[in-house]
Parts: structure tokens; C-alpha cells; sequence
């Protein structure tokens, strides 16, 4: 479908002489490290940037693109990772507005007929979504999916996904990837970007590998390991340490005590956390798990008590005094959360301790430049916005923020989602440093090999029964087995 | 609302930049002219007037100029507050026409002046920590808030008043309404005074920084530990606390306070802080770019009446200078953007 494309953007070429093709009926996963030039690709693909150099090809035929609406009227549907609906609307509302009206009769819109053709589009995809709810409602795989028959809904042949499933736990991943495969199936063509390499195993036919805006891997699903696959992704510059969580040894004094805490979807749940260990938690959504790291560090109100430092807050407790007992969070969602867009990687970093920088901006000048070298942070440049960052730079920003407040224990939920595996090692080598120090970090992850990599120990959390506590954890699927019991 | 910048940045940025120095150097001198446009533009007026007409840069012109503009700079000042943690304080204008009211009023029954500057200061803070506090833990909208709260006020005026002009005015706010320090108008020297310790709060303190973090993104602010409700309630504080400055210095100027004083001031000072937020830390609201607005814009109407237009131009010329100025700023940031 592409023929030599190439886009720089002033000095910087951010795609060079990519070809790449996707049939009729198959689902090509196109893979690469942050800043490797995959949304580029998509933006060319779909005509939001112009090429500098080569073809986009449809059946065969040279295409000229000038806008988003080009490439839509031509065939090709994109879906992103947050699929935009509007939230205020129904579901049939909104996919009638998405689709320019067809349900309208001339200037008079019909709620009915527009309920009656999504609820048909829906259950011709066997999406289980419902055409009266309002699309706030929808939880994060249900707008996925409604988004791709939306773009069935407007005739796509062509349908590109940018990391749809990153945001996904795996098991809402797999539902949507399903629709996916039905719709491939039917006669479309996929190009689906992922940073998951487990989905590109079991739902795709081919697979291309994409670094530093080139194609270095392309080629039959089958025919290459994930681990082959992360070196095609490693940038060529020496290779990778991978960080073992050592000998996984039960830790020392405890850094923090969390009695019987409780939020609306969580059980009451008690634990310690001892210096030098990192506390995995697994479980499914339904036992609450996706609070757990908000309601330990204040970010939303939960009862309980927490004791660190010497401090015992009585639930709920405010993020500041989270931080007070040693807590610090690095959360799921980076910009609603995480950082301020619009404010530098200096501002950024330095926003939870202000007062010790008070009148030392040398020290916060070297504080910056500590967490950019220890993370490898790209561009270099301390005064950039964090909102022109990729996202697995802005995530880094995020960890070296909290790192360099020193806490006794870092909460890392799901910290590496969308992160490429490079980027991935680095940031987890930098905790684990901390931890070898003496400190001690919880990880949450949607992803259980994460958990049974990097944790000392894993509990295990279900609905209605006690946390199952494991130690020293290495089988996955074992892990992944205990998740599932009710 | 004003936050001007480019997050539609490619990937490409990601990868290390490689630009060869020539291009760096231009792109310096992009980022020199779009923070600085507004001096420089400042400076071509300023020098064009002079040339246009003798009667421009005399002392008695400036001095007349600054002081016209001394009670709107403060104004802009108090509106800051509120702007960078992301919020609006509509009651500013009722709310000097309130203070400047009590005054006089007390004034007329016959309180000791210092009583009456206290009164006033302590009124205007307690009326911007009302603001505060409906928005930040009644959560009401601010511009709603804030709106209700400036209607109130001018029914209050109207009923400390009785619908009159009171001219009971204190001594010493005439002194320093209308006296000179230096050749410098006392209300000027004020305006420094103010805009100095802003600029200092806002640039050198972690107060400072914590506001505008509140600003970017309030939940992050929270989740860093910010005590976001304090800090907002504190923005609307000191905004009313530079408004009651404000009022003292309006009512020696006037020298009587009347019931309809205070809201013509509310939108001179939203455009200054809007036209200050393309200059010198572009995409943030900052103290002296709002100085910098309102000297361009003080500049502007001084010159052009000078040369005898008429008078609708003054409003024409504030308006097409705040929307070429936001205009300016996005191409500016836009071009920038891609080039990098």
C-alpha cells in the first residue's frame, strides 16, 4: 500500500523509504520502539501529513490524499487509542453523527431509525453493546469496538489501528482483537500497530518491524520469535542489559503498613511492604484492582489506614499525606495524572518538591539532569514541554519525577503501557536500583509476565475471597490461572 | 483558554535532534521575535508617535499616560491570580466599585483612615476568598460564581450609596491619588511595587510554581501533593487583595466614588492579561507581559489621539490588537513546532 515513502520534518526524517503492504483478509502488525516513526506512518497513511517522497497505493492505483477525509471517502478507516465518541450522546447518537446522518429524513433527525440502524450495525459485528447507552458509559473496550464498526459502518476496506489494545487489560484486548480477526475475515485489510507482542503472536499474519523511521524486519507471523522481534526493535547502539530481579529474596524492615483499606469496588485488604522488594498486585477488574493504586496514595477517597514514616493516616487521606508516610505514584494515565502538558520536564520534575528548590536552582538544574541521563529522556532538552514528548518519554518524566522525591516506596500502576521494550528495561532498571537501595515500589500491570518478571512476591486479589499471597513468582500462566478463579 | 502551544508534535521530535547549527541559530531568532513582537512592536509605536507629532514624547504626555493606565494595570494584575490556576473572577470590576464606595462612605462617618484602608483591603480579600470558596468546595463554576458575586456587590453599592455620588474621600488617598514621587505619580510607583512582588511570587516561589501547576492540570497538582483547594482560595485572595489596592488608588484619582464605577474596568483588564500572555513566557499568563500589553495599548490610544482620530478608533485599535496578538502567537508557536 506504501512505496518508498519518506517524511522528514526540518533536519529530522521520521520515516525513510518505508514500503509496506496489507491485503485483503489479513491483519499486519507493524511494531516498533517509541519514536520509531509509526504514528507518522499513520499520519501518511491517512493523509493527515503529505509524503516527501514515494506512492501510497490503493488496489493498484496511486493515491493523492490532501486530508483525513481523502483517505476516509477512498476507503480507509483508522482507529485510535482513545476512541474519540462523544461522550454526552448515546451510542446510536453518535455513531448517526459519525456517519453524517444517513438515518436523517431530510432536515428532521430520527432518534428511532437511528437507534434501529447501530443496534443492526452493532449486532452485525456482534459488538454487545447496547444503542441507548450513553457513550460515557462504555467501558474503554466497548468504545474500541463500537469505533471499528463505526469505521465499517463508513465503508472502510482499509482499516488501520494505532495501539488500540494498549490502554486494554488483556482480557478486554482480546475481545476486541477478536472483532478484528471477524472483520479481517470478512475481506478487510488490517494494519495494526501494538507494542504487545503476545497480540501480534496469536492475531496476525504478518509482522513488520519498524526503527528509527525504517523498516528493518518484514515477514510471515510465524517466522519470528517475540525476543527476535525486541532486537529488531532495540535501537543498534549497544546491547540491552535485562534486569533479573535477582535472587528474589523477602525484604527487610517494613517501609509501610496498610490496614484493611477499602474503596467502592475494593475489599478490605491488609499488607506490609518491606524494604528491598517489589509487591506485585494481580487481579481481574472486578476485584477492585483498578483502584487500589489511587486509593493508596489519596488520589481517590477510600478507608483504611496507612502507616509509613512513622505516620498513621486514617482513610481517607489526601495524596499529600500519602507522601508524607513515603508513598509516590506513578499512574496509569499520563497526561490526565501524571503530568502537566504544558509545562517543562524541568516544572514537571521538580513539582512535588517546590520548597526544596526554593533559591537552588542549581540543584534542580542537576535533579533534571540526573533523571534525564538515568532514564535516557528524548530530546535531552530540560526546558521542552512534556506534551511535545512521545508518550514513552513523558512516561519517563513521570517515574524520574517521583524517583527523585526519594520515596520509601514508588506505587507504579501499569507504568509501561504503550512504552516500548527498550524504554521498558530502562525504567525498570532504575527502580530496581532504588529498591536494591533499600527503598521498596508496588506494581500494578494488565501485563502478568510484568508481574512474575520484576516481583518479589504477588498477591493476588478476587473478589469475595482473601488475597492469595505468592512468592518468588516465575510462571505466568500459573499466575494468570489464580487471577481467573472465582 | 489562552494556553497557546503545539502538542501536535510528531514523533519525529522523539528521536534526537540534529539540526545543524545554522538552522538552531534561526530558530533562536524565530523564538527571540515571537516572545519579544510585542516590545518590539512597543518600541515602533513609541517611535513612530514621537516622530508624528512633538506633542507625544513630552514628560507631561508620559505622565499622564502612565497614570491614566495605573488603576486598569492593577486590575490586570488581581485577574492573574485567577486566570493562572485556570479560573475566572468576574466580580473584580463590582468589586472596586464596592470598596471604592466603603470607603467614601466610611469616610462620611467619620471612621479614622487607617480603619478605612483596613476595611477596605480586609473586604476586598474576604470577597475574593468568597469567590474561592464557592468554586473550590461548593464547586460552582467560576464564572458563575464569581458573576453572582459581582452582582451582589453592586446591589450593595447601590445601598451604601442611596443611588448618590459620595464625596467624602480620604485625605491621603487624594495625596496619593494625584501626588508625584520623583516626577513619578505615586499610583505608578504602586503599580511597580505590586508588579514586582508578583512577578517575584509567581517566577521564584514554589507558591508561584504550584499555581501555575494547578493551572496545567489540577489533578496532577493534587496527586503531587499540592494542596489544590488552598492555593485556588489563595488565587481569588490575593486577586480581591489587589483589587481593594486598586479601589484606594481609583477613589484618589476620582476624588468621589459613584455607584457605576468599577465594571468598565472588568474587560481592559481581561484583554491585557489575554495580549500579555503572547509575550515573554508565551502560552502563560506573566506579569511582564501583561505590563507590556498595557503599555502597548496605553501607547496606542495616547498616539492615536494625539494625532486627532476619532474617537471610536481607541476600542477598534484594543480590539484588532488582542486578536492579531492571539493570532500571531498560534502561527508563531505553529511554525515553530514544525520546524523543529
Amino acid at each position: 500500500m506504501a512505496r518508498g515513502v519518506t517524511k522528514a520534518f526540518g533536519p529530522t526524517v521520521a520515516v525513510a523509504g518505508i514500503t509496506l503492504g496489507v491485503r485483503a483478509g489479513e491483519v499486519h502488525a507493524v511494531a516498533g520502539a517509541n519514536g520509531s516513526g509509526k504514528s507518522t506512518l499513520i499520519k501518511i497513511l491517512t493523509g493527515v501529513h503529505g509524503q516527501d517522497e514515494g506512492d501510497l497505493l490503493l488496489d493498484g492505483e496511486v493515491q493523492n490524499w490532501s486530508s483525513p477525509a481523502d483517505s476516509r471517502r477512498a476507503g480507509v478507516g483508522v482507529v485510535h487509542q482513545e476512541a474519540p465518541l462523544v461522550e454526552k450522546l448515546t451510542v446510536a447518537e453518535c455513531v448517526d453523527l459519525l456517519g453524517g446522518y444517513p438515518s436523517a429524513k431530510q432536515f428532521f433527525l430520527s432518534n428511532k431509525a437511528a437507534r434501529v440502524r447501530t443496534q443492526k450495525l452493532l449486532d452485525e459485528h456482534e459488538v454487545p453493546v447496547d444503542a441507548r447507552e450513553l457513550c460515557s458509559s462504555l467501558s474503554p473496550a466497548e468504545r474500541a469496538m463500537v469505533s471499528l464498526a463505526v469505521a465499517m459502518d463508513q465503508g472502510s476496506r482499509v482499516l488501520i489501528l494505532d495501539e488500540v489494545t494498549a490502554a486494554l487489560p488483556q482480557d478486554e484486548a482480546d475481545q476486541v482483537l477478536a472483532l478484528v480477526r471477524r472483520l479481517a475475515d470478512r475481506g478487510c485489510a488490517v494494519l495494526m500497530i501494538t507494542h504487545r507482542l503476545d497480540e501480534i503472536e496469536r492475531y496476525a499474519d504478518r509482522t513488520s518491524v519498524l526503527t528509527a523511521g525504517r523498516l528493518v524486519y518484514s515477514g510471515a507471523t510465524g517466522e519470528i520469535s517475540a525476543e527476535q522481534i525486541i532486537e529488531h526493535m532495540l535501537p543498534e547502539e549497544g546491547a540491552q542489559e535485562i534486569v533479573s530481579s535477582g535472587e528474589k529474596t523477602a525484604g527487610g524492615q517494613v517501609l509501610i503498613t496498610v490496614r484493611d483499606l477499602a474503596g467502592q469496588r475494593l475489599a478490605p485488604l491488609s499488607f506490609e511492604v518491606r524494604a528491598g522488594e517489589i509487591l506485585g498486585f494481580a487481579g481481574l477488574p472486578d476485584a477492585g484492582i483498578d483502584d487500589l493504586a489511587m486509593l493508596l496514595c489519596g488520589g481517590v477517597p477510600g478507608t483504611g489506614t496507612l502507616t509509613g514514616r512513622g505516620r498513621t493516616a486514617n482513610g481517607p487521606w489526601t495524596p499529600s499525606a500519602a507522601r508524607r508516610a513515603g508513598l509516590a505514584l506513578v499512574p496509569r494515565d499520563r497526561l490526565t495524572n501524571g503530568a502537566v502538558a504544558l509545562m517543562t520536564i524541568t516544572d514537571n520534575v521538580a513539582l512535588p518538591d517546590q520548597r526544596r528548590y526554593w533559591h537552588r536552582t542549581r540543584a534542580r538544574r542537576a535533579t533534571v539532569r540526573d533523571v534525564i541521563t538515568e532514564l535516557d529522556v528524548r530530546p535531552a532538552d530540560p526546558g521542552l514541554s512534556v506534551g511535545n514528548l512521545s508518550g514513552g518519554n513523558q512516561q519517563k518524566v513521570i517515574l524520574g519525577k517521583w524517583l527523585a522525591t526519594r520515596p520509601d516506596v514508588l506505587v507504579l500502576d501499569d507504568p509501561t503501557n504503550g512504552v516500548d521494550p527498550a524504554a521498558r528495561l530502562r525504567m525498570f532498571a532504575a527502580v530496581r536500583a532504588r529498591v536494591d537501595d533499600g527503598a521498596a515500589a508496588i506494581l500494578l500491570s494488565s501485563e502478568v509476565e510484568q508481574l512474575t518478571t520484576y516481583c518479589d512476591r504477588v498477591l493476588v486479589l478476587r473478589p469475595g475471597r482473601p488475597a492469595e499471597e505468592l512468592t518468588a513468582p516465575d510462571n505466568p500462566t500459573h499466575l494468570a490461572r489464580l487471577m481467573a478463579q472465582q | 483558554m489562552a494556553q497557546i502551544t503545539n502538542v501536535e508534535r510528531p514523533e519525529a521530535v522523539a528521536k534526537e535532534a540534529t539540526a545543524p547549527s545554522g538552522s538552531q541559530l534561526g530558530h533562536f531568532a524565530g523564538i527571540a521575535i515571537h516572545k519579544y513582537a510585542q516590545v518590539i512592536l512597543l518600541v515602533v509605536l513609541v517611535i513612530g508617535f514621537s516622530l508624528a507629532t512633538p506633542r507625544f514624547a513630552t514628560q507631561q504626555n508620559w505622565t499622564s499616560l502612565l497614570v491614566s493606565q495605573a488603576v486598569v494595570a492593577m486590575m490586570t494584575l488581581a485577574v492573574l491570580f485567577p486566570l493562572i490556576v485556570g479560573e475566572f473572577d468576574l466580580s473584580v470590576g463590582y468589586s472596586l466599585g464596592f470598596s471604592a464606595m466603603l470607603g467614601a462612605y466610611l469616610t462620611g462617618q467619620n471612621w479614622p483612615v487607617p480603619m478605612i484602608l483596613l476595611a477596605m483591603l480586609v473586604f476586598g480579600v474576604f470577597i475574593g476568598v468568597v469567590n474561592g470558596v464557592l468554586n473550590v468546595y461548593f464547586k460552582i463554576n467560576s464564572f458563575i460564581a464569581t458573576l453572582g458575586m459581582g452582582i451582589i456587590l453592586s446591589a450593595l453599592t447601590l445601598a451604601l450609596s442611596n443611588g448618590a455620588i459620595l464625596t467624602t474621600v480620604p485625605g491621603v488617598l487624594e495625596t496619593l491619588g494625584r501626588g508625584y514621587v520623583g516626577g513619578i505619580a505615586w499610583a505608578v510607583w504602586a503599580v511597580l511595587l505590586i508588579a514586582v512582588v508578583c512577578y517575584y511570587l509567581l517566577q521564584h516561589t514554589p507558591v508561584g510554581a504550584r499555581l501555575y501547576a494547578i493551572g496545567g492540570s489540577e489533578r496532577v497538582a493534587f496527586l503531587a501533593g499540592v494542596r489544590t483547594s488552598w492555593y485556588k482560595v489563595l488565587a481569588f485572595g490575593l486577586a480581591g487583595a489587589i483589587v481593594a489596592g486598586a479601589a484606594m488608588f481609583q477613589l484618589g484619582q476620582a476624588g468621589s466614588a459613584t455607584p457605576s464605577m468599577g465594571p468598565d474596568l472588568l474587560l481592559p483588564a481581561y484583554a491585557a492579561a489575554f495580549l500579555g500572555v503572547t509575550t515573554f513566557r508565551p502560552g502563560f499568563y506573566n506579569v511582564p507581559g501583561v505590563i507590556v500589553a498595557i503599555l502597548l495599548l496605553a501607547v496606542g490610544f495616547n498616539g492615536l489621539s494625539l494625532l486627532g482620530v476619532p474617537f471610536w478608533v481607541q476600542p477598534m485599535f484594543n480590539g484588532l490588537a488582542l486578536l492579531i496578538a492571539v493570532l500571531f502567537a498560534r502561527l508563531a508557536s505553529r511554525r515553530l513546532g514544525a520546524a523543529k
